[in-house]
């Protein structure tokens, strides 16, 4: 039987490559890996890993006890600020001191593309806390402690029925509010306990129905003209075509008068915590990076965002590292890459941030930044799950990051997840729990509380232009290129004055300079298809 | 009872094993019911080899997106099929000589873990999911088919030598 012999030995073949192939899939997971390596200016940054099965766990949600608290280090002291809230994502204290809570859920109704978007529709709901019953979400609480003792006097729903909100601001009577599909406007008052008018639409943002990352954040430029607004990617390395990613991956300007909106930069695959330097005035972002290239890649970031900047998703990450899987490949745009400014390590998932100066922190605490990392489910062993501080010096961080706010795992559960931060009208820090329905308040040990309540948008504060004119010249290096005239910091400070215009000259002239990089942009980088009919006003 | 080598339709095979399931393990008459289902996850099993090439030189998304749900497809066939043959070599005495050799067996299984792990490549984001990983995943699926394929002919062989009444 020659046909058996033949067959016989391409079976031992074909076992043998299968065998091969499983091994390979095999990965150590890492966890002899210094994480610590990976926090700071330039992270040491591993050989991408294409595991068979990505690295998964995932800690299911088991919520605080009474009276369970986070720890903290000595110095400081924590306490719950307000409970029994619906999935608090962002904390944001207006300028006389009270806090808007805001609880959003992701929308629903997300197209199943693939087989994996099944499976992984159900290994997130694990993680968002899916046992018990849950409250309904996506409102706006407005939390008040007139007498400033770190204690909440009054509480009430300011808004309920919200598109899936995230960030918001307030300035002139307004209060902004990012939906994931919009930016709104309601007209509202300081210290009022209910807002009963319709809202006005600034500008629609890319929303549904994939909306793969929805949350939106929000800030308000130091000198009050303009909103910053997140828009995160449609995808995880735009698997599912560019054509699901315009406008998206990026960080939008909008002039709050006119709505005109532009992408202020782009590459940035899910940035979160959008807040302005009280000093320099810059734009700093958390960035979420990429998974499934193994338990130590992508690390998450922290960075200054500059003006027209392109930061590599989805081609390239950290600059010029190309990733393989995205098709097809452009080496123009890894070329344009700017490498982000600090390192979180990976997987650690970093949503909200706020800068502590001018607080009622320690001097320990005195200079810098907090970070809230909501934890990884990417990687064998969790990451995350705990608020950091970075020192900060001459408005750039230096030196290592610390843990503050820990104790979110109980072994291989979880009792919170921290998201956004904000300092409260008594200069503590206030952490939001998604995933416990609280939000907490660390305070330092002795007492201290600021003689006035800062805003979380300190608007006025730092040099004003700051923002708008110097970022804007190392960012494009080709605007002295297309000339003079078209100078979109010399625009913008006409943009105010045109609100009737229907297109006005600051969104135009910004695009022209930011065409004139490349010849085939990125379509990240196109601006929103609809303008508002009318301004807000 | 005739043993003919065109498989029967899934139906006809369903039914035949429904009326004939309280008996087991009593041997019955009737063709191997595996046979029947085998198809369903041979033929998906050779379109995701079409789909990842139209991929690979398209870069059409809805391509690499066939190809999943075709292995999904196929996957599942393909374990009714295993599981159908395994009981009936188990429990159907009076079909095993028409049962196929252990090379054309081994081989199909072979296609199948293959297969199976086809899936969790396909399963990654982006290119590299199809080229060339799981693009060649697919051709070492529907080679290892065609050889399965090929090995089954020998029981017929054998059968016109007599082997068959052995």
């Amino acid at each position: 039987m020659r046909n058996a012999a033949t067959f016989r030995r391409s079976t031992a073949l074909v076992g043998g490559s299968l065998a091969l192939l499983l091994l390979a899939g095999c990965n150590e997971g890492g966890s002899d890996f210094d994480i610590s390596s990976q926090i700071g200016p330039d992270p040491v940054l591993p050989a991408p890993q294409a595991a068979l099965l990505p690295d998964l766990k995932v800690a299911p949600v088991i919520g605080w006890t009474e009276g369970q608290t986070p720890s903290v280090p000595d110095g400081l002291t924590v306490s719950a600020y307000a409970s029994d809230l619906a999935h608090p994502r962002t904390v944001h204290t207006l300028p006389n001191g009270d806090v808007l809570v805001v609880q959003g859920q992701g929308p629903s109704g997300k197209p199943v593309e693939r087989p994996k978007d099944l499976i992984r529709g159900f290994i997130m709901t694990i993680a968002q806390g899916g046992g018990g019953e849950q409250r309904e979400s996506n409102l706006i609480t407005l939390l008040q402690d007139t007498d400033r003792d770190g204690v909440v006097d009054n509480r009430s729903d300011l808004l309920t029925g919200l598109a899936s909100p995230f960030g918001v601001a307030w300035i002139d009577d307004t209060l902004y509010v990012a939906t994931t599909e919009a930016i709104v406007a309601y007209p509202y008052r300081l210290g009022e306990t209910e807002i009963t008018a319709e809202p006005e639409v600034v500008t629609p943002l890319p929303g549904g129905p994939i909306n793969h990352h929805w949350t939106k954040d929000l800030a308000l430029s130091p000198d009050g003209e303009r909103l910053y607004v997140s828009v995160g990617s449609n995808s995880n390395i735009a698997e599912r075509g560019m054509e699901a990613e315009k406008g998206r991956a990026a960080i939008w300007e909008v002039d709050r008068a006119t709505g005109a909106s532009r992408v202020f930069a782009s590459g940035l695959r899910n940035p979160n915590g959008l807040t302005f330097h009280p000093e320099t005035g810059t734009l700093f972002t958390v960035v979420n990076e990429r998974d499934e290239l193994g338990p130590n890649l992508v690390p998450d970031y922290m960075t200054s965002v500059q003006d027209g900047g392109f930061y590599g998703w989805p081609w390239s990450y950290y600059g010029d590292h190309v990733d393989d899987r995205v098709h097809p490949p452009r080496p123009d745009m890894v070329e344009r890459a700017i490498k982000p400014d600090y390192a979180l390590s990976s997987h650690v998932a970093a949503l909200g941030m706020t800068f502590t100066m001018g607080s009622a922190m320690p001097d320990a605490y005195a200079n810098g930044a907090f970070v809230g990392e909501h934890g990884s489910w990417n990687r064998g062993n969790f990451n995350g799950y705990k608020v950091i501080y970075i020192p900060f010096e001459n408005g750039t961080p230096s030196g290592m990051a610390e843990d503050v706010v820990t104790g979110f795992l109980d072994g291989d559960d979880t009792r919170g997840r921290p998201v956004g931060l904000a300092i409260d009208g008594t200069g503590a820090l206030l952490v939001a729990d998604d995933a416990g329905n609280t939000v907490w308040r660390v305070a330092a040990a002795d007492g201290s509380v600021t003689p006035e309540p800062i805003g979380t948008d300190r608007v006025g504060a730092g040099p004003a232009d700051a923002a708008a004119a110097p970022a804007a010249v190392p960012a494009t290096e080709d605007t002295a290129a297309t000339d003079a005239g078209t100078n979109p910091a010399a625009a913008d400070s006409e943009a105010a004055a045109t609100a009737d215009q229907e297109a006005p000259a600051s969104p135009a002239a910004a695009d022209a300079s930011t065409a004139a990089d490349t010849a085939t942009p990125p379509q990240t980088e196109i601006a929103p298809a609809t303008l508002p009919e009318s301004g807000t006003q | 009872m005739e043993f003919t080598r065109f498989p029967y339709t899934f139906l006809q095979a369903g039914l035949v094993f429904m009326a004939s399931s309280h008996s087991l393990p009593v041997a019955i008459g009737g063709p191997p019911l595996y046979a029947g289902v085998v198809p369903f996850a041979t033929v998906p099993f050779i379109l995701v080899l079409v789909s990842d090439i139209v991929y690979w030189r398209t870069s059409n998304l809805f391509w690499q997106h066939a190809s999943e749900w075709l292995l999904l497809a196929a996957s599942v066939m393909g374990g009714i099929a295993i599981a159908l043959f395994l009981l009936e070599a188990l429990f159907r005495r009076s079909i095993r000589p028409l049962l196929p050799g252990w090379s054309a067996a081994v081989l199909f299984g072979a296609a199948y873990a293959v297969g199976i792990v086809n899936n969790f490549v396909h399963a990654r984001d982006g290119w590299t999911g199809v080229v060339f990983l799981g693009l060649g995943l697919s051709i070492a699926t529907v080679v290892l088919l065609v050889l399965s394929a090929l090995a089954r002919r020998a029981p017929v062989y054998r059968r016109e030598l007599g082997a068959l009444h052995a």
